[in-house]
């Protein structure tokens, strides 16, 4: 098991100074989540969940109040040395750079911060540059690239170490539908190398299509575990039909409702077995573009979490 | 060790790169340099005002080495550079020991100081007949050396407190460094300070590698000057060693309350 949180709590308290005396807050309130070796797992929630806070308790640069965390069999608070070797961390941003660096000089200085030998660190820098695309412009300074290329740097930076595990905190944020499409090849291609990755995002799309499981977080607890496709399956939301024609289907036991735009007559049936007597009815009529929607993570996302999880 | 080492090293390359990046050499002979010389003169023009060559003497040694003190505690301001940009909690998070990491990123501004300290004591004296022992005099910036690496350890220990009170970064810098001027005997011998004062400056930096570097000038006994030098060198490294223990110090309590962010 790469990740095992048990119960784990964090709270805070408002305020600065040396000792806040704020009230208290609670961002962790005994979440349980365990991950094993080699997963993709995607950690989904609002703004204040408790992602980053767990993130930050697993890549040791917090304490938990009370539970235990495991990172690859040590512990946070007593093995935080141990788990330092073999964690990396990419955020996303324009932060966590020195922008008066090259590429090539911000991989070294963090390759010799995870303790790698000279040679070993030239061998991983030069392979990083070219795997991340990044080879042309390694001797340029950080400044000058694109956000997009700065999310590549910080990602070799992840890397660098070769980690078991990597901790990814909102890793998409700013960046091109291009460059989060190529993020997202590159996320599978981790999980192939025997990695296992753990992924803050709001994006669903991005979660749906490389989380081998996610977690739906809110108010620092677990909603739910599952695949992608497995909380759809679960959440028992309404599946939808959509089909090119205008014929009336009301009538059909677990149709709860229809609309039509474009041309498109769309279906909202109760249940699988609804949606499935639909099909049959329009198949039997001659319809033949017509298909079945599941429910989408956004959808689950919305309908466990609501729609103030797109508040900022 | 040797994993230490190639922390240190690749601070200074970072920091070198970093600072080479908004320093020429003309920009700091034109302005850092001129400006420590310049504060040199200052006090030795007091001196010559007071009609005393003694005076001469004592205070434009004492602010020679004093310059170097400025560039010596620049490592405060690092500590915070670091969490302005984001980097902290990706240091905190790195296998390597975290003082190591800031002692690497300021040895430019220590070899700045050095520098600097060292080109006043080559070009200042005989501008104010302050006579030296040559050639023997050659070995005066060693000695700077041995009181900027103390400063140095000084300046990280106040940094590793700093850590946590990033908007105090100046206040702490500024005082860092004036408590240093005023009471190690760079313009007022530490023998006019009562004897509970006189015990603080003796375990502050350059309080004793001054009183070697004037003793060497005067032309004193060598146990002297190795004696001074010799407890120059151990208030330095009591001085890391309570960099070393605040720094950790302060990022157990960083974990503690949260304070260490993601990205800031």
């Amino acid at each position: 098991m790469s990740v095992r949180v048990q119960d784990l709590t964090r709270t805070f308290r408002k305020g600065k100074g040396w000792r806040p005396k704020g009230d208290q807050v609670t961002a962790l309130d005994g979440l349980t989540l365990h991950v094993p070796e080699h997963e993709v797992h995607g950690l989904l929630g609002p703004n204040g969940a408790g992602k980053t806070t767990l993130c930050k308790i697993l890549s040791t640069i917090l304490l938990p109040t009370s539970g235990t965390a495991e990172v690859l069999g040590h512990d946070v608070v007593s093995g935080a040395a141990e788990i330092r070797r073999h964690v990396g961390i990419v955020f996303g941003g324009e932060r966590g750079l020195y922008g008066k660096l090259t590429a090539r000089q911000t991989l070294r200085y963090w390759a010799a911060l995870h303790l790698l030998p000279d040679a070993r660190a030239k061998e991983r820098t030069d392979a990083l540059l070219t795997r991340l695309g990044l080879a042309d412009k390694a001797d340029d300074l950080v400044e000058t690239f694109s956000r997009g290329m700065k999310q590549r740097v910080h990602l070799a930076r992840g890397l660098i170490g070769d980690p078991k595990l990597i901790l990814f905190d909102e890793p998409t944020t700013g960046m091109d539908p291009v460059a989060a499409r190529d993020f997202r090849e590159l996320i599978t291609e981790l999980r192939d190398e025997g990695r296992t990755i753990l992924i803050t995002t709001h994006d669903m799309d991005e979660a749906e299509e490389v989380c081998d499981r996610v977690t739906l977080i809110d108010n620092g607890r677990v909603l739910a575990t599952e695949t992608p496709r497995g909380l759809a399956e679960m959440s028992g939301l309404h599946r939808w039909v959509e089909a090119e024609t205008t014929l009336d289907v009301t009538g059909i036991p677990g149709v709860v409702g229809t609309e039509t735009r474009n041309g498109l007559l769309r279906v909202k049936t109760t249940d699988d077995r609804a949606a499935r007597a639909v099909l049959d009815f329009l198949l039997d009529n001659g319809v033949r573009s017509v298909h079945a929607v599941p429910p989408r993570l956004e959808d689950v996302y919305l309908d466990l979490i609501g729609r103030r999880g797109m508040e900022v | 060790m040797r994993d230490q080492l190639r922390v240190l090293k690749h601070g200074l390359i970072a920091s070198w790169t970093m600072y080479s990046a908004y320093q020429t050499w003309r920009l700091w002979t034109f302005t850092w340099l001129s400006r420590l010389l310049i504060q040199a003169c200052f006090y030795a023009l007091i001196g010559r005002m007071l009609g005393s060559q003694q005076q001469v003497d004592y205070l434009l040694i004492g602010n020679v080495v004093a310059v170097m003190a400025i560039d010596a505690t620049v490592v405060i301001l690092i500590s915070v550079g670091e969490r302005q940009s984001g980097t902290l909690a990706l240091m905190v998070a790195a296998p390597s020991t975290h003082l190591t990491v800031y002692l690497g990123k300021g040895l430019v501004n220590l070899g700045s100081g050095v520098a600097a300290s060292t080109t006043a004591f080559l070009v200042l004296p005989p501008l104010f007949g302050v006579r030296l022992p040559w050639p023997e005099a050659a070995l005066v910036p060693l000695m700077i050396l041995v009181v900027g690496v103390s400063c140095y350890c000084y300046g990280t220990c106040v940094a590793s407190f700093v850590l946590g009170f990033p908007s105090a970064r100046w206040l702490a810098l500024n005082v860092s460094y004036l408590v240093l001027m005023t009471f190690c005997g760079v313009n007022v011998p530490t023998s006019f300070w009562p004897d509970w004062l006189r015990a603080i400056t003796s375990v502050l930096p350059m309080t004793h590698g001054l009183a070697a570097i004037r003793a060497f000038i005067a032309e004193a006994p060598a146990s002297t000057v190795l004696g001074q030098l010799a407890l120059e060198v151990c208030v330095g490294a009591g001085w890391l060693a309570v960099a070393a223990m605040s720094f950790t110090r302060m990022v157990r309590r960083g974990r503690r309350d949260g304070s260490i962010e993601f990205g800031g």
